[in-house]
């Protein structure tokens, strides 16, 4: 297991305040956050390759806080692979043996890592002629045959071209299952995470956010900013809202929250509204006006004016067509009880 | 070929065509013109052995007290923030920008027995002044900001995530710094060698104001030129010419084999 306690440091440009998290070992967790919200340097601080200021590293009940990078066991797999350029792939993945002599079976881990990653027609080839996602898997074996306690990795898919990005996923995905190796993996794109990771923890300017199952962030946000970041379209005043429909039940369960002053908002899905020409049986419903649709092939996008609020629908093309959807048609726009997230601020 | 003839890099090609041939046309015509039988004449006296050796040799150690000196502080510099770093670079550079024969002057000054730092040298039994380390302490001080400079770029176009990852991967900062920093960054190190010692081979200004004698080549060649004139002078400079060039292009070549090495798959 790896524990951060209160971890807090601060840059010229960057601070992380009191971030704790806590890995399971042999699990699968990512960080999400936006570019620049200090993903990396948690890393580079839990690898011990920038000082903290405040708070413990603790893996597997030891505490490494004080220890040097070299003296942790944690490898680290950045963005843009850092592959040593004057080494061959082969020397490059065997590069970590040099060092750690306690590695067991070494000949055979790097049998295995060469064959699930598929590399072993390039093992005498330089760095500089591999493509993103053959160095990506370089990478990964040279991290992963060492035997780590944690893999950390840098946004692993954000210099990959959409192909590449599913098959390496699903490579990543077959190699954690077959070693079990502890990963913390960290990203802004939050549908990179859905298919890879057991827990998420959103970050925000240093700060965690929220952590959870992939299903708990996504369903239940618990901030405006965590709602907008797994893509939670329509979030709007719970005052402007509730002048407007009667919310006292959904006030009345969520009671417990819904003290100590602070504002809250009503947030939605725009898969989760539905949108029609007549009259719909969805706990709520309102009328407006079409102002936008779009159309990208996999789900339409329509943005609908109405007293209340502007709304964002997703529906599928079929649907889309089927209702005969233009700019500034009227429209009818529902949605159930079920769906509506209160967020704090 | 194509037709039409870019204007721009006509005329570009024109000047630089000029500039060549500024400085080939001096260095050809001190080959072409000078006696063969007065070049071997020369090259069989004592005294002109002697001065070359001295600048091969003085520029040769200078590059190395070059090398110990600088390449860790230009990794220092590469791989740190710190306050007044704009300072310090910039006092790296001082050398560049001062005169040789002042930079002579406020050498003699300190190594002279008028300040404490002659003295003490002096207490020890170390000369400075009119010896081959006169000669180096001179190079030293005129050549040292390149391969500084040097050092740092080349550190500086390492990524520092390399380091980490070697690091992460078990090896210490020494290990670290010999199988990655320096392996990846020893061409440039290499290059910025091959200018300190090109400057230091080629500077006359502050070691003839440190030490006269023993002489290095430029000593001996302005020597001969003031007591005996250009026909006198010119032998020497041919043969300095010549060495130079030679040593130069062999290093040259050693550091772009390295290139081919490192580039082959």
């Amino acid at each position: 297991m790896i524990e951060v306690r209160n971890l807090s440091l601060t840059l010229p440009e960057f601070a992380l305040d009191d971030v704790s998290l806590s890995i399971d070992t042999g699990e699968f967790f990512a960080l999400l956050g936006p570019t620049g919200s200090g993903k990396t340097l948690l890393l580079e601080a839990i690898a011990g390759l920038k000082d903290i200021h405040r708070g413990k590293i603790i893996i597997n009940g030891k505490d490494v806080t004080k220890l040097k990078p070299e003296q942790r066991n944690i490898s680290i797999v950045y963005q843009d692979y850092a592959l040593f350029p004057n080494m061959t792939v082969k020397d490059n993945i065997n590069y970590g043996l040099r060092f750690k002599k306690n590695v067991r079976g070494a000949g055979s881990r790097f049998d295995l890592l060469v064959e699930m990653l598929g590399i072993s027609r390039l093992l005498n080839r330089y760095p500089h002629n591999l493509s993103g996602g053959e160095q990506q898997r370089v990478a990964l074996a040279r991290a992963l045959i060492v035997e780590p306690d944690i893999l950390l990795l840098d946004e692993p898919f954000s210099a990959l071209d959409a192909n590449t990005k599913e098959t390496v996923q699903k490579e990543i995905k077959k190699i954690h299952s077959a070693l079990k190796t502890t990963t913390l993996m960290v990203t802004h794109n939050f549908s990179e995470v859905f298919s890879l990771a057991g827990k998420v923890a959103i970050i925000h300017r240093g700060i965690i956010q929220q952590v959870g199952s992939i299903e708990e962030v996504f369903k239940t946000p618990n901030s405006k900013f965590t709602a907008r970041f797994v893509g939670m379209k329509n979030i709007f005043p719970l005052k402007q809202m509730n002048g407007k429909f009667n919310f006292k039940d959904l006030l009345e369960q969520n009671k417990h929250h819904h003290n100590g002053g602070s504002q809250y908002y009503v947030g939605l899905r725009a898969e989760d509204i539905v949108v029609g020409n007549e009259r719909l049986e969805t706990d709520y419903q309102l009328k407006g006006i079409i102002t936008a649709v779009s159309n990208n092939g996999i789900y339409s996008e329509v943005k609908v004016h109405t007293d209340s609020a502007d709304f964002t629908a997703y529906l599928t093309p079929n649907r889309y067509f089927e209702l005969e959807l233009a700019e500034n048609k009227p429209v009818f726009l529902g949605f159930n009880k079920k769906d509506i997230n209160l967020i704090r601020e | 070929m194509n037709s039409k003839v870019d204007k721009l890099y006509l005329i570009s090609a024109l000047l630089g065509m000029l500039v060549i041939l500024f400085i080939m046309y001096p260095i050809t015509n001190s080959l072409f013109t000078t006696d063969g039988e007065i070049l071997l004449e020369t090259l069989k006296e004592q005294e002109v052995i002697n001065a070359i050796w001295t600048s091969i040799f003085t520029a040769t150690m200078t590059t190395l007290v070059a090398f110990v000196f600088g390449v860790p502080f230009a990794y220092f510099l590469a791989r740190n923030d710190f306050k007044g770093k704009k300072l310090v670079e910039s006092i790296i550079d001082i050398p560049i920008v001062i005169p040789h024969t002042v930079a002579g002057i406020i050498l003699l000054t300190i190594f002279s027995s008028q300040c404490w730092i002659g003295r003490f040298l002096e207490s020890i039994g170390l000369e400075v002044i009119g010896t081959r380390i006169g000669i180096v302490t001179a190079m030293l001080f005129v050549s040292m900001p390149l391969l500084i400079n040097a050092a740092k770029d080349s550190f500086l176009s390492i990524s520092p995530k390399l380091e980490n990852v070697s690091r992460s991967l078990g090896a210490t900062h020494w290990q670290t710094f010999m199988y990655i920093t320096f392996s990846i960054g020893w061409r440039g190190i290499l290059t910025g060698m091959i200018l300190t010692w090109a400057r230091s081979i080629s500077e006359f200004g502050a070691v003839i104001i440190l030490t006269y004698h023993p002489m290095i080549a430029p000593t001996l060649i302005f020597d001969r030129f003031n007591a005996f004139g250009l026909e006198y002078s010119k032998p020497v400079s041919t043969i300095l010419i010549l060495i130079s060039l030679i040593i130069f292009v062999l290093l040259r070549i050693i550091a772009r084999r390295g290139v081919a090495v490192d580039r082959s798959t």
